[in-house]
This record gives structure tokens, sequence and C-alpha cells, in this order.
């Protein structure tokens, strides 16, 4: 059985390498602009200047598990020999033309254009408060640059925190010196660098097909796990297995040194005011500040609830 | 106070952060973490608390008794 994995990033690293664990021998082709690498360092360790490793494996573990990259942008289907494909073709930013010279954060490439332009910055202004913009806030200020964080919706903060729960994570920003102008037009802004990070549309036409499967953020999921557990759950339906049982979905971020965590889903779940949510008095998400020792609980508390 | 680690395989992801913050003690085997070298208490605890997904889980080495990381 030929399978083709169209894209490379961490859906389709996650698949390969699920792949030959279950014991698949047949060839597995790989395409993309360059081999699999991280992203969550681009927004935190990047933005300090440190430029740790991305790669998930080095260029001897694609010989060694004979996975055969192909450096090249597949947009189609049309031509490729498979039994099995995985779109795993991620997302691009979202552009707004209202800022043409803005800057936008999804590639390493990305991440070091907006390093080196901090260096000269006095004051930043970042159009949408989502992790991205919220991750670079936290780094910007931490460099001593004026940072003014703008958002049509007045509450960008719940949707991390939790609907009503935003408001500790406000705090946080105002506390370390962010301009918010949320709820509102960004205005005037007399900022020497801009970033849009608004969010992300998906790299792919939607092309159902027999033997095609999708996972990562193509699939219009924009999160680090959702990509893992999307990854190896195609490999296990490509092989004829059943997905991996369901786990609460966990999302991270750090912010000025405080590391948030939330397990569960929170959407349209009620804040009981400790960062806990629920619905009909079941337990659907927690979020915690600075106490990953409790991730664990949270997750057991979550599965009884379920 | 002596600690061991031990890693939930059901929740780890494989990030990879505590193979970044204690290198010689933490190894990614395939996309599991697994711990392949003794680890000073001080690099157990930096790792646990580097897991974004609440994986690592630090005992007691006498009583079992899980310990705040």
């Amino acid at each position: 059985m030929r399978i083709v994995l169209v894209g490379a990033g961490l859906a389709a690293q996650r698949c390969a390498e699920t792949l030959r664990q279950l014991g698949h021998d047949g060839p597995i082709a790989m395409y993309g602009d360059e081999l699999p690498y991280d992203r969550p360092p681009l927004s935190k360790d990047f933005l300090k200047g440190e430029r740790p490793e991305l790669r998930f494996k080095p260029d001897a573990w694609y010989r060694d598990n004979d996975v055969d990259f192909v450096q090249q942008r597949v947009t189609s289907l049309d031509h490729l020999e498979f039994d099995r494909a995985l779109i795993a073709t991620g997302a691009e930013p979202i552009t707004l033309d209202a800022f043409p010279h803005a800057l936008t954060l999804r590639t390493r490439q990305d991440a070091i254009a907006l390093d080196e332009a901090l260096t000269s910055t006095r004051h930043l202004a970042i159009i949408g408060a989502g992790l991205i913009g919220q991750e670079v806030a936290s780094a910007a200020t931490a460099r001593g640059i004026r940072t003014t964080l703008v958002d049509l919706n007045p509450r960008p903060f719940d949707a991390l925190m939790g609907p009503g729960g935003g408001d500790r994570l406000r705090a946080l920003h105002e506390r370390h010196g962010v301009e918010l102008r949320l709820g509102q037009n960004s205005g005037p802004l007399n900022a020497d660098t801009i970033l849009v990070a608004v969010g992300v549309k998906p790299a792919w036409r939607p092309d159902p097909a027999p033997g095609v499967f999708h996972a990562g953020d193509v699939t219009g999921s924009a999160h680090w796990e959702a990509a893992v557990v999307g990854g190896q759950n195609a490999a296990r339906r490509m092989l004829g297995l059943q997905p991996k049982p369901e786990q609460p979905p966990l999302v991270w971020s750090d912010q000025y040194g405080v590391r948030i965590q939330r397990v569960g889903d929170p959407r349209g779940a009620t804040h009981n005011g400790d960062l806990t949510y629920s619905q009909s008095g079941r337990l659907k998400a927690v979020v915690l500040m600075n106490e990953p020792h409790r991730v664990r609980e949270a997750r057991r508390d979550l599965k009884e609830a379920a | 106070m002596t600690l061991i680690a031990q890693i939930d395989e059901s929740a780890c992801l494989g990030h990879g952060d505590c193979v970044h913050v204690a290198p010689n003690v933490f190894i990614l085997e395939g996309d599991v973490a697994e711990q392949v070298a003794p680890g000073s208490d001080e690099a157990l605890r930096n790792a646990a608390r580097a897991c974004p997904a609440g994986a690592i889980i630090i005992l007691d080495a006498d009583t079992h008794a899980e310990v705040d990381p």
C-alpha cells in the first residue's frame, strides 16, 4: 500500500511515525517545503532572540524509516499515485488589506523576520488578540517595546480562558503595560511595526475522496495537540484500525512567565468563577495558571464527569 | 528527598520539552518520552514543570507518593 502525505508539518510527521510504529512497511512519501519542524517556539523562544532546534527528527530518521521526503509544494492530488493520502497542508495567516506592510507569524522565516524587526521597534501594534497576538505582546513588552493590542472582540481573552474567564489574563497584559484597544477598530496607529494575527485559513480546497484523510490545521482546528492526535488517527484509519480513545483536549500558552494550560473544552459552558467551567452541572473545562502539577488531576476530573 | 519520575504514556504527546530541559535524562522514543538515565531531583522537577501535557509524574522514591513538581 502506497501512502502519500501532502504537507510536512506536525500532523504529517506524527502520521508517518505512527504508520511505521504500527508496522506499515509499504512506501511513504511526504511532500512539503522543508522537513517538519515544531512551531510553538516561534512565538516564544524565537522572540527572545533564541534559535532552538525545531526539527522533529534528524535527516537520518527519514532514511532509517524509509520516509521519502519530496521538497515540493503539492496543491492537487491529481498527479499523485497513492492508495491512501493524508492532506496536512496546514493553514496560512489571514492578511488584512488595511495593513499591506504588516508582518504575520506562521513560519520559521516569519519568526526570524519579526524578531529582527523588534530589535529596532519602539512601538509595536498587534492586530488580533488571539494566542499568537497574546504571546507576541508578552515577548515584546519583555523587550521594553511599547505594545498596542487591538481586537474587534471586546473579550478576546475568553477564547483561551473560557467564557467570562478572560479577565485575569487581560489583567496580566495590562499589568505588563500592554495598551489594549478592544471592541473597536484600531483607529490611528503610530506604530513602527504592525503584526496581523487575526487567524488562519486552511491551505487546501476541500476535496473529499475515497482513501483521502485530513489532519492538523487544514481541518480548521488550530491547536498543537489536535495535529498530533489527528495525524496519529489518520495513520490508524489508513491501516483499518480504530482511532485512539479521546482525551480531554489540552491547550497551553506561555505569557509573562505564566504557563496557562486549559484541559477540556469550555465553549458553551458556564464559568464557575474559579476558571472551571460546567454545563448542566457537569465539569467541561479547567484552566490552570502556573499549576502544571494539577493537569493530571484536571484530566481525571474531566474524564469522570464525561 | 530523592525523587523518581514516571511518564504517563497515555498523556504524553511527544512535545519533547523534557528532552529540551533534561537532555541526558529523557529522550523521545517514537513520539513518547522515555527516561533513559537517572536525573537529579532538580532535573526531574524541571522536566515535569516543562511538560505542557502534565505527563511526567514526580514520586517520592521511598514512599511512591506523588509530589508537586
